[in-house]
């Protein structure tokens, strides 16, 4: 998996401008600042501690801490920006809830005693990353001081010697920029424990939304069963009870209700087509998604282009879940859009499916239109991708055009061959 | 009449013998799996086959994958496909050759017998028997401001029939009307679409069908 890096980071082998250079210089600056400033709150969050016997220190300490959140925010930001990767924040809860409450939650937070790893050594990683350009950069002028003005010979030397060293800080920055992000990212992003937390809980709660979702789709199916087919065929096989008695006294009404026999039979295929096809539809089974989608697309009202690139058939829950979603997506496009074409695309990278459907319409799409609850068909999509770990955006500015894209995690979709 | 039959349910495919059997079809054949009818179509050669979308060994839509196949190698050979769905994406492939003599029906309409029979003839003769069905899911497609919307309820039905396949006869028939009549709907239907017109009740309906299945606009 490769990770998307912004064109803005600076790292180990990305060729610096001078924009980067400057933003890398002024972050060694920055981290200066922070672990100074961050050496003042340690100071006071000690006082803090010390006096809170007294019962005057809590106060003390609780402002040390609002103090340091903010700051590692700061740092945190600062980091994620110049490396192109966000840091996540690691709490488990914020400092707003009284200050007896926060403090000891903040406690309780391996966060927070990471934060304070982090203020102790910050200063010495932020003085030794900085010192390291400036030496450099401090006899390079210190040759430019001394040897420069004493003969062409020296002066020669002197400039190479000079675009030497200046040439060296250059190359040394992005690897000084790494090195600090590194550091802030091992004290101040999420320990694997916390975001093992924070999963287990996205978990629970896409699982829950699964099992409600399946349950509430049984209950459907029993429901149409009952009303439909099995309604049906209980009509049918009345019909036929009256025929056979009549047949032999009363043939002409006989025929009437054999008829009307093969009319409800006709009816109950109908019914139990459509529900089948709610459940799993025939063509998804024959041809894979690409199939299927193409088979829907073909239904749509507005012309639609598709560019469907997949290496393999996904695993069939997968392939149901985004063959439902584009469905969906399509139902809307046709119900809502008033646009003249369409696209579909489907890709697979980096391990995840990604689908998107777009159209030239009127826009104006929201996943849960304000005033309604999320019954809609797009909300309940997005809650049958979650639990697949999936994610759905809407792009849908007023005026169009619009885009509904898809992303689910899927392995088995790459090449098995 | 020699046909061949593929359907993998023994129930559906016995009565299916028994029913072409009654109304003077011969049976020269009846398999049950994609390899097994691609062999019986080879070597028989029959004037044409019914068979079911859905067939063993992979149970998915091998049927007709074996189907245009076998058109491929015998060019026009005339298939009914029989389905409990229908499906444009394949009514679109089977048509794709543009050959005639290809039928799509949902089996429902096995129960009404005669039209059933009389689909069977017109896909052995090189017409095309398209299911109600596929044609109101195309139709539906169409906005009723385009050039669909045009039409007459009248016309719009006369146009249902025909790309199903039948004969003017046959929709004079459905309709109680004179054949003389339905000619006169048919010209302004084409009219109507800015389509040629043609004698051959088969490129006409081709033409329809082409016409319905284009990308709306
Ligand atoms: N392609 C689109 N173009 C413009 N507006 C759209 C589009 N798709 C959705 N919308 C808007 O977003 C709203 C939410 O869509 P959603 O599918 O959640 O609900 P719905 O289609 O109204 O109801 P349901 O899907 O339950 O039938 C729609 O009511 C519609 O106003
Ligand atoms: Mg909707």
């Amino acid at each position: 998996m490769t990770e998307q890096v912004p064109a803005s980071a600076v790292g180990p082998g990305s060729r610096l401008g001078l924009r980067q250079g400057g933003r890398a210089l002024a972050g060694l600056g920055l981290n200066l600042f922070t672990g100074f400033v961050g050496l003042f709150f340690l100071l006071m969050a000690g006082i803090g501690l010390v006096t809170a016997i007294a019962g005057v220190g809590l106060p003390i300490l609780y402002e040390a801490l609002l103090g340091i959140r903010r700051l590692t925010r700061l740092q945190r930001r600062w980091a994620g920006q110049l490396s192109g990767r966000p840091l996540a924040s690691p709490y488990v809860g914020g400092l707003d809830r009284g200050m007896f409450a926060s403090l000891r939650a903040a406690a309780l937070d391996p966060a927070t005693w990471r934060d304070i790893g982090w203020l102790a050594l910050q200063p010495l990683v932020a003085l030794a990353l900085g010192l390291v350009p400036l030496a450099l950069l401090i006899s390079a002028y210190s040759i430019f001081d001394s040897a420069m003005g004493n003969g062409p010979a020296q002066d020669m030397l002197g400039l190479v010697l000079i675009s030497a060293l200046v040439a060296a800080t250059w190359w040394l920055l992005p690897w000084l920029t790494a090195a600090q992000c590194a550091f802030s990212r091992w004290l101040l992003s999420p320990s694997s424990r916390t975001e093992l937390t924070e999963r287990v809980s996205q978990l629970f709660a896409s699982r829950a939304d699964a099992v409600d979702a399946q349950s509430v789709e049984l209950r459907r199916i029993e429901r149409d069963l009952h009303d439909g087919a099995q309604a049906r065929l209980v009509a049918l096989a009345m019909d036929l009870g009256l025929a056979e008695k009549a047949i032999d006294e009363n043939p002409a009404i006989a025929k009437q209700l054999v008829s009307a026999s093969r009319a409800s039979a006709q009816q109950a295929l109908a019914d139990l087509r459509g529900l089948v096809r709610g459940i799993h539809p025939p063509v998804l089974a024959d041809r894979g998604l690409a199939g299927a989608i193409e088979a829907a697309a073909l239904l749509c009202p507005v012309p639609i282009r598709l560019d469907i690139i997949i290496p393999a058939r996904p695993e069939p829950p997968v392939e149901s879940a985004l063959y439902f979603a584009a469905a969906e997506a399509l139902t809307n496009l046709a119900k809502h859009s008033d646009a003249t074409r369409g696209w579909i695309r489907l890709r697979y990278l980096d391990g995840a499916l990604r689908l998107v459907i777009g159209d030239d319409g009127r826009g104006g799409a929201a996943l849960q239109p304000a005033g309604t609850d999320d019954s809609g068909g797009l909300a309940g999509i997005g809650r049958r991708l979650a639990a697949f770990d999936g994610r759905l955006e809407v792009v849908s500015p007023v005026g169009g055009p619009t885009e509904v894209i898809m992303e689910l995690p899927c392995a088995s979709s790459s090449p098995k061959t | 009449m020699r046909v061949v039959i593929a359907e993998d349910l023994s129930l559906l495919r016995d009565g299916l013998i028994r029913l072409l059997t009654a109304n003077d079809f011969d049976v020269v054949d009846a398999v049950d799996t994609g390899p097994r009818l691609a062999e019986a179509l080879r070597q028989h050669r029959p004037d044409v086959a019914v068979v079911d979308v859905r067939l063993p060994p992979t149970l998915t839509d091998e049927g007709l994958r074996v189907a245009i196949a076998a058109r491929r190698e015998q060019p026009g050979l005339p298939v009914l496909i029989l389905s409990q769905y229908v499906e444009q994406l394949y009514a679109r492939e089977l048509l794709s050759d543009n050959a005639g003599g290809v039928g799509y029906l949902l089996k429902d309409r096995i129960a009404d017998v005669d039209q059933f029979v009389d689909a069977v003839r017109r896909v052995a003769a090189g017409g095309t028997a398209m299911d109600a069905e596929v044609i109101s899911q195309l139709l539906s497609r169409h906005r009723a401001d385009r050039p669909i919307g045009q039409l007459t309820p009248r016309e719009r039905e006369v146009l249902e029939l025909m790309a199903e396949g039948r004969s003017n006869a046959a929709i004079a028939g459905r309709l109680f009307v004179t054949e003389k009549a339905i000619g006169k709907h048919i010209n302004n239907i084409f009219g109507k679409l800015g389509l040629a017109q043609s004698e051959d009740d088969n490129r006409r309906v081709m033409a329809v069908l082409a016409f319905l299945q284009a990308d709306p606009r």
